[in-house]
């Protein structure tokens, strides 16, 4: 890897590449274990272990081509049917995508794998052969036994696996229950006369190719080859190939997929009947045709029976593809439409590579959106520069340059949010493996995995729900002849659910086991000495216990959780982010562990709000109303809470809170706030309007100063703080608490009601 | 890419060694180029050739065609394996028409 093209660059985004799929195998390979197989999943899964292959195949990389291919046998039997990916072979393919992935992160490291892999690799490998760890005929039978009754088409496949152990046999049946196109195809390849310049030997793809089956005849074309002005660096190679192999299209197709953009490829079964029209569908020019624009020009359809397609297609509820239409209408016969799909999804598949994605790397985009913040500031500093001059051009100039700021700001932002579905996916695994190991039966079931948030929000949440998780397993679900004896399902279920909530992500792990015992809890800290004998703590503020350093419900230390070191990481991880944890159990009903964190962007929509010289920021999203204070009923003669539409809602003074001096016009408004499911108040001098902010964290002094979570720069050039909310919250509601609570939070300014 | 030239009478060698791929082509073209121009007869010897793409398999087409339209002749000699694997995979022995030394294993399918 020394020569002049990029190799280590190229290397790099082939492993990332590996990487990715082998996380898509292995979430399909679960979802297979979870419901039946759908031939897409089974599609996607052979794809995916055949681009590995392929890729690593281009690297030299040989032990993981040699496993991939492996694999990929195996798929590819799934994919036509002759093989029921029962839960055996889903369990070993689950193992033998582990160990492709050792594999590549191997070749990553340019080390050789150590002995124990290597017997390990030629187990898997033994045992996709069929050998005796999968589809012993115990195995098969009790797998059959197992699905029987509603799958019949399945039991014809486990016939097949029986006979698998003999590989002999094994090749006998697939010889004639893959029914090749016997007499293969025929491979038309243009390379484009770049492909040498973007690092591309067409060679290699043929030596590829020539790995899947047999090359019958190779033609090279030098046709186009200049007489004069040769130019050497510049690919004027063209390839007529006869090849024979059991391999379906899209294999082959898949060959060349490193090269498709600098290569035309055409692909023909030899056996095709409709040769001409098929010489002539090819033959058309590479642009992107509609298919209905192609079969009239080849005069497969009329213009007439493609009008009257089209608007079939388009009057449908659930539009079916035109091609079926056509077919069905009799206006073309299936393999002249397959034919003409097949150039479409080629040419459709080179534009969506181009649009698909675009990886950049996260401390650019930082340093953007840094940047952006700046802008905002500075455009709101233009603003109100030019608000000076109502109506002159400058103002309207100046508002033009604020929405745009505004949209820029949005996609910027938007830039780094990512689905947290990703992340939740992952944990099909880590149930999968957690239950197996404790010998429970544990379903996952995910909701809102589309919900946004940052994305180094979710990568410093993904270990403390692992922790969650593990835990809600461990200690939640019971094992199953318990559950039966509670008459419950014997499948626990753990509930992976996120949404949005005023201003923040809410993620929620919850399971439907025992549920946290008050009782046991209290025992444990007295045990531990966290309380004392005569403290009265609220249920609340006992399930908070279960956060502190070295506690422990469960009655037995296993090897996955119960040791005490998970829950008071996963309390201080989230703390860490400005974010809050909650739990909710009843019982024998089930734990609720719910995590609400903001939304961290750096910039936010705020309320700007003025109490006496100084101003503070709300995020506006939070806002629900705001109420001249003298207008509403005051409730406690404390003034601690008040009555807003007959509803009680406590509220925080905030020059009091603070110690300000509050400015003494009489008037004082209440902003009514909803954070974390509950309404609360804040009563302030000036509502001062809206206005976007870039959020500036505080030093390391204010760290742990309550109710203040950052600071921003005005346009003015003034400071303003940015409240906590969740922490004012907590601050505003604590004094219905019991007192476990209030031991444990100090705020940071004065508190001059309590 | 190192090129050495050897003339015998009316004919040049050119012994090539290192790799033949796209980092060399532009070099040996010139030189085919050049040899073709002065001579009759050209001859390349890839004894010593560690490796080839398609880039250097095109490059002796292309100088292949170049010396049958002037009339003369170009001719590969002492194929190092690599060669002989890239011309037994695209089939392009009769292209060439040069003596091969067959490999005691191997070959076509």
């Amino acid at each position: 890897m020394n020569d002049g093209f990029d190799w280590g660059g190229a290397l790099a985004t082939f492993l990332e590449e590996a990487r990715d799929l082998l996380i898509q195998m292995e979430a399909i390979l679960l979802r297979l274990e979870e419901a039946e197989a759908d031939p897409e999943d089974v599609n996607a899964l052979f794809r995916a272990a055949h681009t590995v292959k392929g890729s690593a195949g281009l690297f030299g990389l040989d032990e993981v081509v040699a496993f991939g291919h492996e694999m990929e046998s195996v798929l590819d039997r799934a994919r036509d049917g002759t093989l029921a990916l029962s839960p055996p072979w889903i369990s070993l393919l689950i193992r033998c995508t582990d160990h492709l992935g050792i594999l590549v992160d191997c070749a990553a490291e340019s080390r050789a794998l150590d002995e124990a892999r290597q017997a390990q690799g030629r187990e898997l490998v033994t045992a996709l052969h069929g050998g005796e760890s999968v589809a012993t005929p115990e195995d098969v039978v009790s797998v059959q036994r197992a699905e029987s009754p509603e799958a019949a088409p399945q039991t014809q496949a486990g016939r097949h696996e029986l006979i698998a152990a003999g590989d002999a046999v094994e090749s006998a049946i697939q010889s004639w229950t893959r029914a090749p196109d016997p007499e293969g195809w025929h491979l038309s390849l243009r390379f484009g006369d770049e492909t040498f310049r973007n690092g591309m030997d067409p060679l290699s793809f043929i030596r590829y190719l020539k790995s899947l089956g047999q090359l019958v005849g190779v033609e090279v074309l030098p046709d186009r080859i200049p007489e004069g002005d040769y130019d050497p660096e510049c690919c004027y190679l063209g390839f007529e190939i006869h090849f024979r192999g059991e391999v379906s299209k899209q294999t082959l197709e898949d060959v060349f997929e490193f090269v498709r953009e600098d290569c035309e490829l055409r692909i023909l079964p030899t056996a095709s009947k409709a040769d001409e029209f098929l010489a002539l569908l090819q033959s058309l020019p590479e642009d992107d045709l509609r298919l209905g624009e192609i079969l009239v020009k080849v005069g497969t359809v009329t213009e007439r029976e493609l009008t009257e397609a089209l608007s079939a297609q388009a009057t449908a509820e659930d539009p079916e593809p035109l091609g079926y239409i056509l077919v069905e209408q009799g206006a073309v016969q299936s393999p002249i439409v397959e034919a003409a799909l097949a150039k479409q999804h080629k040419i459709k598949e080179v534009k969506a590579r181009e649009t698909r994605s675009v990886r950049v790397q996260a401390d650019k985009l930082d340093a953007l959106i840094d940047l952006v913040g700046e802008l905002v500031i500075a455009s709101s500093a233009v603003r109100s520069l030019s608000a000076v001059n109502p109506d002159s051009p400058q103002q309207q100039a100046s508002v033009e340059v604020g929405r745009l700021v505004e949209l820029i700001r949005e996609g910027t932002l938007r830039l780094r949010m990512v689905e947290i579905g990703e992340t939740f996916a992952r944990f099909h695994r880590i149930v999968r493996d957690t239950a197996h190991e404790l010998g429970k039966e544990v379903a996952l079931q995910i909701e809102g995995g589309d919900t946004e948030l940052d994305r180094t929000m979710v990568e410093k949440i993904a270990d403390p729900l692992t922790h969650m998780v593990r835990n809600a397993i461990d200690h939640g679900i019971e094992m199953p002849d318990v559950r039966l004896a509670r008459s419950k399902p014997e499948k626990g279920t753990i509930r992976l659910a996120a949404f949005h909530d005023s201003g923040s992500v809410v993620i929620e792990v919850s399971d439907d086991g025992a549920g946290l015992d008050p009782a046991r809890i209290r025992n444990k800290a007295l045990a531990r000495g966290l309380i004392t004998e005569d403290e009265i703590l609220s249920t609340h503020a006992l399930y908070q216990l279960i956060f502190e350093p070295g506690f422990s419900t469960a009655e037995q230390v296993s090897n996955l959780s119960g040791r005490g070191v998970g829950m008071d990481v996963v309390k201080k991880t989230v703390e860490g982010l400005r974010g809050s944890i909650d739990i909710d159990s009843a019982l024998d009903g089930g734990t609720s562990v719910r995590l609400r964190l903001p939304l961290t962007l750096a910039i936010i929509d705020g309320f700007l709000l003025g109490v006496g010289d100084s101003k503070f920021v709300l995020p506006l999203d939070i806002v629900v109303e705001c109420i001249d204070l003298e207008r509403v009923e005051q409730r406690s003669a404390h003034g601690a809470y008040v009555r807003v539409r007959d509803e009680v809602i406590p509220y925080l003074r905030i020059a009091d809170f603070f110690g300000l001096t509050s400015r003494d016009h009489g008037r004082e408004s209440l902003v009514v706030v909803q954070a974390g499911g509950r309404r609360f108040g804040l009563v302030v001098d000036d509502l001062l309007g809206e206005l976007q902010t870039v959020i500036k964290p505080l030093g390391d002094l204010f760290e742990h100063l309550k109710g203040i979570s950052g600071s921003t720069i005005l346009g003015s050039g003034e400071l303003a703080l940015i409240f906590d909310v969740a922490g004012l919250s907590q601050l505003a509601t604590q004094r219905d608490e019991g007192p476990g609570l209030r031991r444990e939070s100090t705020p940071g300014g004065e508190m001059v009601r309590g | 890419m190192e090129i050495i030239e050897t003339r015998t009478g009316n004919t040049v060698q050119l012994s090539l060694t290192g790799d033949l791929d796209i980092y060399g082509v532009a070099e040996v073209y010139a030189r085919v180029s050049q040899g073709l121009d002065e001579a009759d007869g050209l001859v390349l010897d890839l004894s010593a050739v560690d490796n080839i793409d398609g880039a250097g398999l095109q490059l002796l087409m292309a100088g292949k065609r170049e010396a049958e339209r002037g009339g003369k002749s170009l001719q590969l000699s002492q194929h190092s394996p690599c060669v002989i694997e890239a011309i037994e995979l695209c089939q392009l022995e009769r292209f060439f028409g040069d003596p091969l030394v067959l490999r005691p294993v191997g070959g076509r399918r």
